[in-house]
């Protein structure tokens, strides 16, 4: 400020500014909700920003690995196109083409995370797609190896997904060789397991058999894998508890489709 | 010319006109008429650096709690507005004048030079204030109006009331 100020002085000086400037900021944030919803507003898109630019960064660094991922996704997806051509085909079952008109009651937005959470006990993901790209929130998010969780808050530019590692969040989940289905829960141990409970003890199953999507939200289609069967345990002597381990490793996740359910308003009407 | 010992009388004067505007000359909402700025434009040149940054900080800070305003808003823009004074006062005056009149007043600098010393003085003090208030509430326009305006009346207002206050011995 002065003359010959020197630069110890000026370092004081913008030091005093700053703590006088954070005690205002405080202040102002603690006096007025309109002003303090801002200020996290601002510093939320920030952080989204920077979220953003780190993601990149680390998606470029795996490009190779996610080559590979999409290399066999792009496999899988050929081998069950294949499978239904020939279904069809061969009208092994009358209501296949019924089966992909209920497929096709779903859209799909495609989405990059830009931040992931998994070490937390209830973790959620940001994805660059928002308000402008059509997403709202209660929508699905999955990829073809599994659900992901669902859309809980959206911004113009940007959404907050609820990730399936959540302690309270739970799907419904199918055996898809019994069909038989109940709730599949994290129990917040291990990022890459999951539990489902209130399987009936005369159900039949192994070590190995998958489980898919039930399709009776209308978050999610039916028959999404999901896991496959792990281990398992008896509850009190009534039903059974299966460990599966899931397809998806929510650890690498970067591409994402949200599911928009075309037939959601009317059914919610009924 | 006003002495060291009258310093704090024109701050209380202004204060007091402070509370008065607050609480009966609300002419307009869009319209803020600000005194308490004043105190900080006038404080005698050599105070300058931390014990200066502190005492915006404290005045701003008292014009909050004597306003009706968010607590914190006049603090702010006290505190960033005194970063701009000495380097204008600087600019604006000799050093033989500063001998002479140790306030920055317009028989110090000149009534032109005094002027646009409050007006750049205000102009950042009500973007601060004004842009703490309302950026993301209200539309732009509006507030680029409230600056404007705001700065011209405000200025006005303070080279007239140093006018009354400061006279040639």
């Amino acid at each position: 400020m002065g003359k010959h100020t020197s630069f110890l002085q000026i370092f004081a000086i913008a030091i005093t500014f700053l703590l006088l400037e954070g005690v205002c900021v405080l202040l102002i944030s603690k006096n007025s909700i309109l002003q303090q919803t801002q200020l996290v507003l601002r510093l939320r898109q920030i952080q989204q920003i920077g979220w953003q630019r780190v993601e990149r960064r680390r998606y470029a660094d795996k490009l190779e690995s996610i080559n590979e991922i999409l290399f066999r996704e792009n496999q899988q997806l050929l081998a069950q196109n294949q499978r239904l051509l020939e279904l069809v085909a061969e009208q092994q079952y009358r209501d296949s083409a019924q089966v992909l008109e209920a497929q096709n009651r779903f859209q799909y937005i495609p989405a990059e995370v830009i931040r992931n959470e998994t070490d937390r006990q209830h973790n959620v993901i940001f994805l660059n797609k928002g308000r402008a790209d059509g997403v709202r929130p209660d929508m699905g998010v999955v990829t073809t190896r599994g659900i992901i969780g669902f859309v809980n808050g959206v911004s113009e530019h940007f959404c907050q997904v609820v990730s399936l590692l959540d302690i309270d969040r739970g799907i419904t989940g199918t055996l898809a060789k019994s069909n038989t289905f109940g709730p599949i829960r994290w129990d917040g141990v291990r990022h890459n397991q999951v539990i489902m409970d209130e399987i009936p003890i005369h159900t039949t199953y192994a070590i190995g058999d998958t489980v898919v999507s039930s399709g009776y939200s209308q978050l999610f289609p039916k028959n999404i894998p999901i896991g496959t069967v792990a281990s398992h345990k008896l509850i009190d002597g009534v039903s059974h508890r299966l460990y599966l381990d899931l397809f998806e490793d929510f650890r690498s996740l970067h591409f994402v489709y949200i599911v928009y359910n075309n037939q959601e308003t009317e059914i919610e009407s009924l | 010319m006003i002495k060291v010992r009258h310093f704090l009388l024109v701050a209380l004067l202004v204060i007091l006109l402070q509370a008065v505007i607050d609480k009966y000359l609300t002419l307009n909402s869009n319209l803020y008429l600000i005194l308490a700025p004043i105190i900080v434009f006038l404080m005698p040149i050599q105070l300058r650096g931390i014990p200066m940054l502190l005492a915006a900080f404290g005045i701003g800070l008292l014009s909050d709690l004597l306003g009706n305003g968010i607590l914190g808003l006049n603090a702010s823009a006290m505190t960033a507005m005194v970063l701009l004074r000495y380097p204008l006062i600087r600019a604006f005056t000799n050093e033989n004048s500063l001998e002479k009149y140790p306030y920055p007043c317009q028989l110090s600098m000149g009534s032109g030079r005094f002027f646009l010393y409050l007006v750049l003085l205000y102009f950042l003090f009500l973007s601060i204030y004004i842009l703490w208030e309302g950026a993301g509430i209200l539309p732009s326009p509006l507030l680029v109006g409230r600056i404007v305006v705001g700065t011209v009346i405000n200025a006005a207002l303070g080279f007239l009331f140093t006018w009354l206050i400061i006279r040639e011995e």
